[in-house]
């Protein structure tokens, strides 16, 4: 009866917590997405007027109107991962190296680099590469990887990069400081003062405790990818759910805008849930 | 001293408040400094070799000793209108941020503040409104905002991004809630009213302006972004899109329209069209250094920190003068209302005289597109003018808003015949009732269920006419076929329709 009453206790608070933290948001967003995709009130004359944005779709990739939604959230799906993936195995390893490592000047320049990189925004990298890659094709005649398209292939390398800086550093900056911060503290200092091999001090004392900074910076990163999306997706003509959002918004097909807008809302819920889900695991694993 | 010395020791604040400071000088008085005007463009770029020789240069061009920063693709000169567009762009970040501010605070400290229900429910809110990706929503807001002007797109600025605020207001609020001196006071029996606006202000005080820099930052990268994708404010928010002889078209300068051209002559030069992003970013940095140096400044273990009362006068200084430049350039510049047919005129007929002296009014087009809001600001505004050789000026006002001017020579865009009007006088009827008369004689019905039709209210004089009138084209186009459909006349000096308003 007690373990009933338990398992109904439980099941009650992980009911309000979706209730508060998913469904009723998703609620608010979805009353204010319809508010504003509405004929009568929003003004598109100045998307549309943007020929070179509205009709370079065609151009790239030809999808049914009825496909479009899952063309396009697949597209924008395998961006994000990739761009996730990436930066996670740049800047875990980085981030363990800084952490570890004794060389103050070689820190401090990786701390700098960090730094940068968090601070300047997706649209900047993007127009930057795309124009470092003009410049090298018309001065030098080199043409290794391509500036618009969807394909996945070398087309993913450009918008990825130019999305994945940003959680990069941020995944440096926080696995660094938190490996930096566990290798003084009392129980690390006994593991090596008892001797332990150094790989083993990594694996089993260090990189769990850091877990829960690393998974807080890879959604933090994935967020910023998440809302840096739209426009690194513009300017590479990447025709996720980004572009298609601004394409629909400009062709005034306001139900697969809402659509989309939805689905981004929904995607950035399911993450912070998620998020949230495996902290709450890593802290009860390693309190036990 | 000591203080002097300790600032010293904190480069960030250093580096952020010069540049806050240089930034707002620019924003000041750009518009003095700037070597050219900003929006004298030419299709031909003059430049006087050291030997005597004169050499020209078909814009855009590259950086050199008369145009430091090079010309964008009109002939404009860069640093110019990097100077001049500082004016408007910060104006339009430091009022987003303060709203911004303005919104967050006040659900913060309230939800912080009172709790349960309250609490759970504005929280639900601000989660759904973070659930949007700030450009996303930022974008269906600058579109449903358009009709407002410069307000609107304050508005859609401000409108995205307090979540985060209203957030962390709130954790501080019921941190400083738990705190004994909030505690003592409630004790000696301090009215909520006192406590809230003593303590808890106190309490939040220091965090005050770092979370201004900040979102000062934030807000002026998401006006970037906004200009990339073609949706900046020039006075009206619009775009450069439609494409001219030259691809672009002229407006008021603003970093983010600077940026929305960035695509379109990235193939021509690469160096030259990342400096407005170049700036925008530096601009931005510094902003977001300011936040850094001054949560260390205010932080009170930190070895940065500086005395309560000098970081109150400069948090009272820096919050003053952003409040001053943001609303007295707001309240000196932005006017939300469409402009009247005779408004208008008037401002055109100093820009003919410029560009054209000499020559006279003689049609004006109020029209109306089916992409934008329906009928209640005309899409653009447009004066033509013809000088003596019989050739036309196109002076337009986009979204009838006045900063959203675009000059054309040897272009029209109404199928006017020019060669024979008379001038116009001054002091004509707006174009409102003439659209009106024309919807009630059968113009809605015409564009009822269409999704493409462009209305034109056009003002004129022929010659075969006592007085100058108003005409209205309605024009639909299905698959390259156009139909037009013609309503005719309306007075242009009392604006009562003459006899019955006829299709033809």
């Amino acid at each position: 009866v007690r373990r009933a009453r338990v398992i109904g206790r439980r099941a009650t608070t992980l009911f309000a917590r979706v209730l508060l933290d998913a469904l009723l948001p998703l609620l608010v967003t979805f009353v204010v997405v319809s508010y504003f995709a509405d004929y009568r009130t929003i003004d598109t004359s100045q998307l549309k007027a943007n020929t070179f944005l509205m009709n370079t779709r065609p151009l790239f990739q030809v999808v049914a109107p009825a496909e479009q939604l899952a063309v396009a959230l697949k597209a924008s799906a395998i961006l994000l991962l990739t761009t996730i993936a990436g930066a996670a195995a740049v800047g875990i390893p980085t981030g363990i190296a800084y952490g570890w490592s004794m060389n103050r000047r070689l820190k401090a320049i990786a701390w700098s680099i960090g730094t940068v990189a968090s601070s300047l925004p997706a649209f900047f990298w993007a127009v930057a590469v795309e124009l470092l890659m003009i410049a090298i094709y018309l001065k030098l005649d080199l043409r290794f990887l391509p500036i618009a398209g969807f394909g996945v292939d070398e087309h993913l390398v450009l918008p990825s990069l130019a999305l994945g800086i940003r959680p990069a550093a941020y995944i440096f900056r926080f696995t660094g400081m938190a490996v930096e911060e566990i290798r003084h503290t009392d129980y690390v200092r006994t593991a090596v003062a008892k001797g332990l091999p150094e790989r083993r001090l990594l694996t089993r004392h260090v990189l769990p405790n850091a877990a829960p900074s690393v998974i807080a910076a890879t959604v933090l990163g994935a967020r910023n990818a998440l809302s840096s999306l739209v426009i690194v997706e513009f300017i590479y003509v990447w025709g996720g759910a980004g572009l298609t959002f601004v394409q629909a918004l400009g062709n005034r097909r306001l139900e697969l805008a809402t659509q989309l807008a939805l689905s981004f809302a929904i995607g950035s819920i399911l993450l912070s849930l998620a998020a949230d889900l495996a902290r709450s695991r890593i802290q009860a694993a390693t309190s036990e | 001293m000591i203080e002097l010395r300790r600032l010293a020791t904190n480069p960030p604040l250093v580096i952020g408040l010069t540049g806050v400071i240089a930034l707002l000088i620019i924003g000041i008085f750009g518009t003095m400094l700037a070597p050219f005007d900003p929006n004298a463009g030419g299709s031909l770029i003059w430049r006087v070799l050291p030997d005597g020789n004169t050499t020209f240069q078909v814009p855009p061009t590259l950086p050199d000793p008369d145009h430091l920063l090079g010309t964008d693709s009109l002939g404009r000169d860069q640093w110019s209108r990097i100077l001049a567009g500082a004016k408007l762009t910060l104006m339009v970040v430091l009022a987003a941020m303060l709203v911004r501010l303005g919104i967050g605070f006040g659900i913060g400290i309230t939800s912080g503040w009172y709790g349960g229900v309250l609490s759970k429910g504005l929280t639900v809110i601000a989660k759904g409104i973070a659930a949007f990706p700030q450009l996303l929503l930022a974008i269906m807001l600058v579109l449903a905002t358009k009709q407002f002007g410069v307000l609107g797109f304050i508005a859609s600025l401000a409108l995205v991004g307090w979540p985060e605020v209203a957030e962390f207001v709130r954790g501080e609020v019921i941190l400083a809630k738990a705190q004994p001196f909030m505690e003592a006071a409630r004790s000696i029996g301090a009215p909520g009213r006192r406590l809230i606006r003593t303590h808890l202000v106190t309490a939040l005080g220091p965090h005050l302006l770092s979370i201004a820099a900040l979102e000062s930052s934030a807000v002026l990268l998401l006006l970037a972004e906004l200009g990339l994708l073609g949706l900046f404010l020039s006075g009206a928010t619009f775009l450069v899109g439609d494409f001219g002889p030259l691809g672009l078209k002229e407006r008021a300068p603003e970093w983010g329209q600077m940026l929305g051209t960035i695509q379109w002559v990235a193939i021509l030069f690469q160096l030259g069209t990342l400096v407005p992003a170049l700036f925008v970013v530096a601009a931005s940095a510094t902003f977001a250094l300011l936040a850094d140096g001054l949560r260390a400044a205010s932080d009170p273990f930190s070895s940065h920190r500086l005395l309560p009362g000098t970081f109150g006068i400069m948090t009272k200084a820096l919050i003053a003068a952003m409040c001053f430049s943001s609303v007295g350039l707001l309240a000196a510049n932005v006017q939300t209302t469409a402009l009247t047919m005779e408004q208008g005129r008037e401002l055109a007929a100093k820009t003919a005289q410029a560009t054209w002296p000499g020559s006279v009014y003689v049609a004006g087009v109020a029209r109306y597109l089916s992409y934008a809001t329906q009928l209640t600001r005309p899409d653009r505004l447009t004066y033509y003018y013809r000088n003596l050789a019989g050739e036309v000026l196109r002076i337009s006002y986009v979204n009838a808003d006045r900063l959203g001017v675009e000059v054309r020579q040897y272009e029209t865009e109404d199928d006017i015949d020019f060669s024979n009007l008379r001038v116009l006088p001054a002091g004509l009827a707006s174009y409102d009732r003439a659209i009106t008369g024309a919807e009630a004689a059968g113009g809605a019905d015409f564009r009822q269920g269409l999704d493409n039709y462009l209305i034109r209210a056009i003002v004129t004089w022929p010659p075969d006419h006592p007085d100058p009138v108003y005409s209205v084209t309605y024009g639909t186009s299905r698959r390259g076929e156009l139909t037009l459909l013609r309503f005719c006349c309306v007075d242009a000096r009392t604006g009562a329709p003459i006899g019955t308003i006829t299709k033809s």
